[in-house]
């Protein structure tokens, strides 16, 4: 019985560990909310809410789009259109 | 006084044999309740054995909500036993322990397997990502694995066989104590379902603590210190049901809708 229980724990270890090396560390230890059981009945104090965490636009602030760059013209290149 | 010992025996033989009559009605009574989980899931496993369209996602939808939940449950009822002959002195239901263990093992084998088959949509990869791709999926695959060296020696012949060793293969089951609570605290986190489960833990660890079983086990036996124990027994009770309820209220909601063939969506 002390084989099958070895056998056991190894077989669960080793498809962890497997799991890291082929997916890595983030992956194997990260789970996105919702993933693997679907949320309870909130409580009275809304805690399973709160756990939720924000979307992610809300923790990344927006990034400005960047402004138009001028147009320069190359004083030494007159192959552009408006020379043409 | 012979003539009056005569007239007393039949009715403590009527009383005894009610009691018999009461204790055996109950185990099949609990035994019953073993057959839930399949039940509830059955329309689903039916469509999916079937080929319906949908049937694997609401099987995916569901596996984890009702089989998870019920294998929990069965597992919690299963350790109440000792705790319940402890504070009773009861023996009608201690045979529960082996048909709560055996259902236990059969309701996460079969979460394992339709988790394995069915949660492609969830965890998208191999099997070997469906069952470990996730701490939580290691240390869930981790108890129903626990589990087998367990149910294989759940019998008499295997006990024997054993003999002195038994019990401490048997103590696995404290193992998967363990790291079903990982499993649920990886899930969780400090909220709902993991805090029932510790709710549920506490009673049943606490009358285990050699020190308090034996003491209880005394007084109950030399008919000592009733209000206190009494008013233990209350406690005790009283945080197990604040566990237990919300867990067989999440049952029956994930499993109607299970029922029914429309599963809450993630």
């Amino acid at each position: 019985m002390d084989a099958l229980t070895t056998v056991c724990v190894v077989v669960a270890v080793a498809l962890g560990t497997s799991q890291v090396v082929k997916e890595g560390l983030q992956e194997f230890v990260y789970r996105p909310p919702g993933v693997g059981a679907s949320p309870s009945e909130p409580d009275a104090n809304g805690s399973a809410v709160a756990e939720q965490p924000a979307p992610l636009g809300e923790i990344v602030p927006a990034v400005p789009a960047p402004a138009p760059r001028p147009v320069t013209r190359s004083r030494h290149n007159h192959h552009g259109p408006q020379y043409r | 006084m012979i003539e009056q010992a005569h007239a007393y025996t039949p009715a403590l033989g009527d009383a005894t044999s009610r009691r018999g009559e009461f204790g055996k009605t109950a185990v099949w009574f609990f035994r019953a309740l073993l057959l839930i989980p399949f039940v509830l899931m059955g329309p689903e496993i039916v469509s999916l054995v079937l080929g319906r369209p949908g049937a694997a996602a609401n099987v995916s939808a569901s596996v984890a909500d009702v089989l998870g939940t019920s294998t929990f449950l069965i597992f919690i009822t299963m350790l109440a036993v000792t705790p319940v002959h402890t504070i009773t002195g009861w023996r009608w239901h201690v045979i529960l322990r082996r048909d709560y263990g055996i259902a236990m093992f059969a309701t996460a084998a079969t979460d394992l397997t339709l988790a394995a088959t069915t949660t492609g949509d969830t965890f998208p990869g191999t099997v070997l990502t469906r069952v470990g791709g996730h701490t939580f999926l290691v240390a869930g695959t981790l108890s129903t694995l626990l589990l087998i060296p367990l149910v294989a020696t759940a019998n008499r012949s295997a006990q024997q066989w054993l003999g002195r060793h038994w019990k401490s293969v048997q103590r696995l089951t404290y193992v998967v104590w363990g790291t079903v609570l990982i499993h649920l605290f990886l899930l969780f986190g400090l909220t709902t379902i993991f805090l029932y489960a510790l709710a549920v833990s506490a009673p049943l660890a606490l009358m285990r603590i050699p020190p308090v079983r034996r003491r209880w086990d005394r007084a109950r036996r030399a008919g000592t210190h009733r209000v206190l124990r009494a008013s233990v027994a209350i406690v005790l009770a009283a945080v197990f049901v604040s566990g237990y309820a919300p867990l067989v209220n999440e049952l029956a909601v994930k499993g109607g809708a299970a029922f029914v063939q429309h599963p809450a969506r993630d």
